[in-house]
């Protein structure tokens, strides 16, 4: 169970570099990325944080942002990834392939050793 | 733009609880906070709809709090460091006894007004009762034999109609036996999730801790040993309550009071 914990911990921590990722696509508005963030598996704690979220990566320079309406519908606020945000999850990218080959590395050798036993 | 009363009622908390951020920052983030809620929240939603899209959504001092966390990272770094740095934190949970209550006898049908909001209610919303027949009687045998209800929360004035026949509400079935009893047990549960989810959202901890008591009361019962022998009901709950997540839990929820006529029509004992 500590197990499960520690893993929530962990998503939480990556929520913003997996919004920036989301965004590589193509603009977003908040529900979009809620939907997709939960689809990819339980990201946020609740739907509403990530809109705080949203406001720190804009602070960083990460994501633009502005209104947009369409015919009949209420506006909308889609969020863009900046140059700066596309080389912060650039960076990102490589210090996580890093990070989790060391993590499955010693993961993994748990494994095996528990296999042969 | 007419919107749902919850969401109405949502607003005016976050309005309350975001005075500490500077006014341009507040202005934008309700104005996303509203547009959010009334993609989710139609103005037609049943109450109870909206209060779990709401309990989906977070409370605002959850959400605000998050502004408190205000200087955006600067080097990418960081990001790992936030990620690791999690790793560390771990759930507490404190326990405290659960009061005993009287349970309530539906042979004496009166029931008093609710002083909190709960889904488990004299007149829920899931489907039309009845007070009489067997099922009846054995509903509230057992609704007298449980352990109390959360506060706030109290006995439905009957059970499902079309539980006395045995049959599915719809006709095209036969329960098995005992589907009062069921309905009285699955209809206490109901009510400690519905009590747990709002502890949450509220960080109460103390409720929550009265909640999770109420759970283990169940696990440790004999029916619940019936229908769970390897006790994988159980786990999956407080894994989901450990994650902190609530989704696999409000699942559950969801599962559950549907099964007591709560929520919907749907029961499977």
């Amino acid at each position: 169970m500590e197990d499960n914990a520690t893993a929530t911990q962990l998503r939480r921590g990556v929520a913003g570099p997996c919004v920036l990722a989301l965004l590589e696509s193509g603009p977003h508005y908040g529900l979009e990325i809620v939907k997709r963030l939960d689809a990819a598996g339980q990201l946020l704690t609740s739907q509403g944080t990530v809109y705080p979220l949203l406001g720190r990566l804009s602070d960083a320079g990460w994501v633009a942002s502005d209104w947009q309406v369409a015919d009949g519908e209420r506006p909308r606020r889609y969020y863009t990834l900046t140059d700066a945000g596309r080389r912060e999850l650039g960076a990102f990218r490589d210090e996580w392939g890093r990070f989790s080959t060391a993590v499955d590395s010693l993961l993994g050798g748990r494994q095996e050793v528990t296999s042969n036993v | 733009m007419s919107e749902h009363a919850r969401v109405e009622e949502f607003l005016r908390s976050f309005d309350v609880a975001a005075t500490q951020l500077p006014i341009a920052r507040r202005r934008l983030l309700r104005a996303e906070i509203a547009a959010h809620l009334h993609e989710v929240v139609s103005p037609e939603a049943t109450d109870d709809e909206a209060r779990l899209a709401l309990l989906e959504f977070g409370t605002p001092v959850e959400i605000v709090a998050q502004e408190g966390v205000t200087a955006p990272v600067k080097a990418r770094s960081r990001w790992m460091l936030v990620a690791v740095a999690a790793l560390a934190v771990a759930a507490v949970v404190a326990v405290v006894i659960v009061n005993r209550p009287s349970a309530p006898t539906t042979e004496e049908q009166p029931m008093t007004a609710a002083t909190y909001d709960s889904v488990v209610r004299a007149n829920p919303e899931g489907s039309e009762r009845e007070t009489e027949g067997d099922a009846f009687r054995a509903y509230a045998s057992e609704a007298g034999q449980l352990p109390a209800l959360p506060p706030g929360a109290e006995w439905p004035a009957g059970v499902q109609a079309g539980l006395n026949e045995g049959l599915t509400p719809d006709g095209s079935g036969v329960m098995e036996g005992g589907a009062g009893v069921w309905q009285a047990r699955y209809t206490w549960l109901c009510a400690w999730e519905w009590e747990y989810l709002n502890a949450s959202t509220l960080d109460d901890t103390a409720r929550k801790a009265t909640a999770i008591e109420a759970f283990d009361v169940w696990i440790s019962s004999d029916f619940s040993a019936d229908v769970d022998p390897e006790g994988a009901w159980g786990r999956s709950l407080f894994r989901a309550m450990e994650e902190r997540s609530l989704r696999d839990f409000k699942i559950d929820f969801t599962d559950t009071c549907m099964k007591a006529g709560i929520l919907g029509v749907q029961y499977s004992y």
